[in-house]
């Protein structure tokens, strides 16, 4: 059994690493993404080997899922642009990219030299203090409660670049609406109507699970994000309203319940995010329905934004 | 080895076999409507009796149901993509047959 395992895992360690390979080096910038998200659900089954199931979860929705979706769209829309896709432009970006990619590898090498034994002590004193988390899931309890301050921020950065995607989908936006295929292919529409259920019920399972094992906060919203893209991809005609108050209340919901408690808490506790330990799963549940809903909102946004700028602008 | 661990097995080891025979049609077949023939019809025959074998495996009702919307969801999903990107090659594609 134990040989098994190991084959299975060696196949499965070339495999990710022979898909990185070709995600670089593919002749094609079509085939480059097509391969990053191989990548990135080979990666989602090696993160479910070490264990590490909330990160296969986010990986295989957002890292492969999302994040190929926006890439296939961002090189149709490069590839038709002419200012864009000009062989100085090109090149420009060539090189930006790599200076940039260089830095990315030596921080990352950096770490990697630097990188020292694991603390084994933070995991027994997460296990610890299981009791008073609020949560029988160690993840949910580390990023809701002990590390709550991180998640907060994070969700900051979520709204921060929903801000620059709307300001610059404002700069350039001609009205014309996004470039999806008209008429919406049938078989997208009946998809739509299948799929949209299954993805709402599937999201509140998954915020639901959070609470007692892997699941939670990101993964929901990206679900229910993904049910709000198939909308859009199906309504072409009809558009986000980015100046709507109600717009504006959900997609910064997660971020101000963050803040709310924090006060909240500050003014029972004398401590920011220190929950009262007998309501720390309520405040936990309440966090994470409102981080779903902007995670989800956040992703729309992403979507919507990233058509009309290539078209070329004013 | 009981009744129940061999069937399981058989029909594991079946689905992959379609799977690989899928993979292979993928890899071999030239244009796109006979490689998404092979990928379609033999992955989804794979996935049924992967699907099929695991859910003789299973330890309660609840994982056998969760398996069961894989499946369907899986099945869907894989229908309408070969559907939308065999549309596609028909209106845009360099070998589009004409039918």
């Amino acid at each position: 059994m134990e040989t098994t395992v190991r084959i299975y895992d060696f196949l499965l360690v070339t495999a990710l690493l022979g898909a990185a390979w070709k995600t670089l080096f593919a002749r094609e910038a079509f085939t480059s993404t097509v391969l990053f998200v191989a990548f990135g659900l080979l990666m989602a089954i090696v993160w479910t080997r070490l264990g590490a199931i909330d990160v296969a979860l986010a990986e295989a929705c957002i890292g492969a899922g999302l994040t190929g979706a926006l890439l296939i769209d961002a090189i149709r829309h490069f590839q038709e642009d002419s200012n864009l896709n000009s062989k100085e432009s090109r090149l420009t970006f060539h090189m930006a990219a790599g200076v940039l990619s260089l830095g990315l590898f030596s921080i990352l090498s950096t770490s990697l030299l630097n990188l020292q034994e694991p603390n084994k002590d933070v995991y027994t004193r997460v296990i610890d203090h299981m009791d008073v988390s609020g949560s029988s899931h160690p993840v949910t309890s580390v990023l809701l409660n002990f590390r709550a301050f991180d998640t907060w921020l994070e969700l900051g950065v979520l709204l921060l670049a929903s801000f620059a995607a709307i300001s610059i989908h404002q700069l350039y936006d001609d009205g014309r609406g996004p470039d999806l295929m008209r008429p919406t292919p049938t078989a997208i529409k009946s998809l739509t109507r299948v799929m949209l259920p299954f993805l709402v019920i599937i999201g509140g399972f998954l915020l639901w699970l959070g609470s007692h094992s892997p699941g939670g906060a990101f993964q929901a919203g990206s679900l229910i994000g993904a049910a709000g893209i198939l909308i859009q991809i199906t309504n072409p005609d009809r558009r986000i309203l980015f100046s709507s108050l109600g717009f504006r209340i959900l997609l910064s919901l997660g971020f101000l319940a963050f803040l709310a408690v924090a006060f909240l808490t500050n003014l029972l506790q004398g401590n920011f995010l220190e929950f009262p330990q007998s309501q720390a799963g309520t405040f936990i549940l309440i966090l994470e329905l409102a981080a779903t809903a902007s995670i989800a909102l956040t992703l729309n946004v992403m979507f919507a934004c990233s058509h009309p700028w290539t078209r070329g602008g004013r | 080895m009981s009744v129940l661990e061999f069937t399981t097995a058989f029909i594991l080891i079946l689905g992959v076999i379609f799977f690989a025979a899928g993979s292979i049609g993928l890899l071999r077949f030239k244009g796109a409507h006979s490689r998404l023939h092979a990928l379609s019809k033999a992955d989804n025959l794979g996935l049924g009796l992967i699907s099929l074998g695991c859910l003789l495996a299973t330890p309660n009702t609840a994982t056998g149901f969760k398996i069961f919307f894989i499946w369907i969801l899986a099945l869907s999903a894989s229908a309408v993509t070969c559907f939308i990107i065999a549309e596609w090659e028909m209106s845009h594609g360099d070998d589009s047959p004409n039918l």
